[in-house]
């Protein structure tokens, strides 16, 4: 998985105790290259397969092709309903259009071009519906901002008098929702994804006095299992997940610091200053980064192997072997140990292994 | 199962470096004759099925491919159909329950199988029994204790903990290794090793993307053979058609997903567990909803009275799949006990006013020092067919020991109860029938209907008198445009 973008964002927020992933995040580097540096070619699988990508693509395109006379997008038709508009009758602003002459000066462009809309949302003029592709902008650190490009804003028109007109973040995911559940795990990542879309529009609504009328909410479009046909919109309230992106922007910061100092001594590359950023092996970690199966060699004796479940009741720096000694009647020698040893022997006893005490 | 006893149980299973039984019995009846199995490989993303195979588990599958799985030819699924209706009808028509082994994403397929070919008019009618039948085994998946879908790893997870973590046991190919180490290798390095390989109905990413490129390459020489002539079909270097090399890896693909699960069952089979003798039970439980719902096309319950039977009937389940754990297998009762929902008492009073008749009181001395017993909780006598409700709970005042009096509602007559100064096992798992409740309270309904259920509703007041609704509900009903009578 990339760590670029709001993706790093994402994978901090999913483990932030590790100081290793949030000094990659931060200096942008990709796992899979600085797996290679650390311990040569990485044996086996990364990435995302192309069946996928094709199908995400594909899902895509469906919803943003433009239908009929009036070229109506498919994506509305969707929308619609759920946000109380005419599909016909929406306005969309889609981002795509604007192309400069490299990624850098398209991404400024669009920027400018969504600002603009968000102007005009706030002196009440006629705004478009929908935004595919826009441009928000994050800052994550003093000098380090990031583009953040959500699928799509929706407009979300007041329903009570004190509430105002203000854009969604929409995510659209091509997997597949059956009886309303999507896997569990794309759904996490999805949630947290549109977390960092919501701070960036939060960022951005700042500057134009709308930052009281951003949500901590967001609409995800799945597929059917009937091909590539979308799902209603589900809108969810992302309060958990801002508040776990907001902290991974902090540990970011702290990480940016900690480099800062590290560099002094040590201005080398990032992957000298390996041995003394300390990780998190949790299990998780498999799915975020290239650098778990050395995390997890390196966490080899310790509880944290055996799992997130076993780290929390064992504590995850726990030598296996001293615990297998206490198991063996060894003589606790600490207070933590004392504690933790007549709950190893219930347990086994539980299992049958050791009679009950 | 604990969190504590899990992770115990994972430590020991690293430091003996093969899985640790978590139970003493297994959960799963012997297999029936010609159980079948099924596996798949699947296109990553759209979780269509690529490649089955399909057959006795004990024997030889057929196996069959599509090449070009995105279109909506499902002749690769004639097999299947086939050989599945035929084996659930035979089942049934010979009064034996139905087996099917299969893995997690294999029956993730089977379901949505269900969802795209059900009521697909566009689709024949072989397939659209097909997707009934797997619409029925992926509903029968759900039902605490059922006995005809065995999905390898859950089962597996049942009945071990690896030396490895539960996200990792996920994965079959790790969870084997723990289960039949490879002489020479230790069962963590083998692990690690089979970690590289996807093992959930997937080919490795590089034959997936070589697929992929395979399929755009054999369409353009379809496309050009069906156009001027067959001889133009270019060729791989190897010398064969871009389908048929799709087709080779696809076969290869599905096979290593069936030998995975044979492997599965053979290393369940290891395990040498003695059949719970509350499988018998829920033998046949599966055998009666199978053989009903086989000769219905009915759809998954949706509507709130349907929902509600069917959360019923799985509570119940539960409770009484929980019940035959506790009460056959000593390792589920030792954790219970761990857990104080099991404790062990000695009879030290009996309270019968009237000889073999109601009132009965037990007095029970337990020297347990975790108990989740409290006053109204319903116990029932392992090894016995009593169960009483709890009046009081104290201490005797000695540390560690505390009274328990129990009035009987089962098992009052002398020859049933334990007697004065027996030591008995006493579990919170006493079954109760929601269902007789639930039966009840729709007899009353009909009888007296709410007046919600009438249905008999007045058009919503219309213009500018009519009244705000201050209430939450209120306002719905107003959007709804219904307003009771």
């Amino acid at each position: 998985m990339s760590l670029k973008g709001a993706r790093g964002i994402v994978a901090v927020s999913q483990n932030a105790g590790c100081e290793l992933l949030a000094a990659m995040v931060s200096e942008q580097v990709e796992d899979l290259e600085f797996y290679t540096r650390l311990a040569g070619p990485y044996p086996g699988e990364y990435g995302e397969r192309a069946s996928t990508m094709r199908r995400g693509k594909q899902f895509e395109r469906v919803l943003y092709a433009q239908k009929g006379s009036r070229r109506a997008f498919a994506l509305c038709e969707t929308l619609g309903p759920t946000f109380g508009y005419q599909p016909q009758a929406m306005r969309v602003l889609d981002m795509r259009e604007i192309e400069g002459s490299s990624v850098l000066e398209t991404a400024d462009l669009r920027l400018r071009r969504t600002r603009q809309e968000l102007q005009s949302l706030r002196r009440g003029e006629p705004v478009a519906h929908v935004i595919l592709q826009p441009q928000l902008s994050l800052s994550v650190a003093p000098g380090d901002t990031r583009f953040v490009v959500p699928d799509a804003l929706v407009l979300v028109t007041g329903v009570r008098p004190e509430r105002q007109d203000m854009y969604m973040p929409l995510e659209i995911k091509s997997c597949i929702v059956c009886r309303n559940l999507a896997d569990s795990s794309s759904k996490d990542r999805a949630r947290r994804q549109a977390a960092v879309e919501v701070l960036a529009l939060t960022q951005e609504a700042r500057r134009y006095g709308l930052y009281e009328r951003v949500r901590n909410r967001a609409a995800f479009v799945y597929a059917t299992p009937r091909g590539l046909t979308p799902t209603p919109p589900f809108i969810e309230d992302l309060y958990a997940e801002t508040a776990e992106v907001n902290r991974a922007l902090t540990v970011l910061r702290e990480a940016g610091n900690r480099l800062s100092e590290l560099r002094r001594a040590n201005p080398g590359p990032l992957e000298s200053l390996t041995p003394q950023l300390q990780t998190n092996y949790i299990d998780r970690c498999k799915a975020l980064c290239a650098l778990a199966s050395l995390c997890k060699q390196e966490a080899a004796p310790r509880a944290a192997v055996l799992g997130d479940s076993a780290s929390a009741v064992l504590g995850s720096d726990t030598e296996l072997s001293r615990l297998i000694e206490l198991l063996q009647g060894a003589q606790p020698q600490s207070g933590y140990e004392a504690q933790l040893t007549p709950q190893l022997l219930e347990a086994a006893a539980g299992l049958g292994y050791l009679p009950a005490a | 199962m604990s969190a504590m006893i899990d992770a115990v149980g994972r430590l020991l299973a690293w430091q003996q470096g093969s899985a640790v039984p978590i139970r003493a019995t297994s959960a799963l009846s012997e297999d029936p004759e010609g159980a079948l199995g099924i596996a798949v490989v699947r296109l990553a993303g759209e979780e269509r099925i690529q490649a089955i195979a399909v057959g006795p588990i004990t024997g030889e599958p057929t196996i069959s491919v599509s090449w070009n799985a995105l279109d909506r030819n499902t002749r690769h699924l004639d097999a299947l159909a086939r050989t599945l209706d035929r084996y659930l009808r035979y089942s049934i028509a010979s009064g034996q329950v139905p087996r099917l082994w299969t893995g997690a994403a294999a029956l993730k397929c089977l379901e949505l199988l269900a969802y795209r070919y059900r009521r697909n008019p566009n689709t024949n009618g072989r397939i659209r029994r097909l997707a009934a039948l797997c619409g029925l085994l992926a509903h029968e998946a759900c039902y605490p204790g059922q006995q005809v879908v065995v999905v390898a790893e859950d089962l597996l997870r049942a009945h071990v903990v690896t030396g490895q973590s539960a996200d990792e046991d996920q994965h079959l190919g790790t969870l084997l290794a723990w289960l039949s180490p490879s002489p020479g290798t230790s069962a963590l390095e083998e692990a690690n090793r089979r970690a590289l390989q996807p093992a959930s109905g997937l080919l490795e990413r590089l034959v997936d993307n070589r697929i992929e490129r395979l399929r755009v390459s054999a369409k353009r020489q379809l496309r050009g053979g069906a156009t001027k002539s067959r001889r133009r079909i270019r060729v791989q270097p190897a010398g064969k058609p871009s389908r048929e090399v799709i087709e080779d890896l696809l076969r290869e693909g599905v096979r290593r997903e069936w030998d995975l699960l044979v492997e599965a069952r053979r290393a369940f089979r290891g395990l040498r567990l003695p059949v719970s003798p509350g499988t018998k039970f829920l033998d046949r439980l599966s055998f009666d909803r199978m053989s009903y719902e086989l000769g219905e096309d009915r759809s998954l319950p949706s509507r709130p009275h349907a929902l509600s039977r069917y959360i019923s009937e799985l509570e119940h389940l539960l409770a009484l799949v929980e019940g035959f754990d506790v009460r056959y297998d000593r390792c589920v009762r030792e954790r219970k006990r761990a857990e104080g929902r099991v404790f062990m008492a000695e009879v030290v009073g009996v309270v019968q006013p009237r000889p073999n008749r109601k009132p009965c009181m037990l007095l029970l001395r337990t020297e347990q020092e975790i108990l989740r017993v409290r006053e109204g909780t319903r116990l029932q006598v392992l090894d016995a067919r009593v169960d009483g409700r709890v009046t009081v709970v104290r201490s005797t005042g000695q540390p560690g020991e505390a009274l328990v009096e129990l009035e009987l509602k089962r098992g009052v007559r002398e020859r049933d109860r334990p007697p004065l100064g027996a030591r008995v096992d006493l579990a919170d798992t006493v079954l109760l029938d929601t269902m007789v409740r639930q039966r009840q309270v729709y007899r009353e309904m009909r009888i007296a209907p709410p007046t919600l259920l009438e249905r008999k509703l007045t058009p919503p007041p219309s213009g500018a008198d009519a009244p705000v609704a201050a209430d939450l509900l209120d306002f719905l009903d107003d959007l709804r445009g219904m307003t009771p009578q």
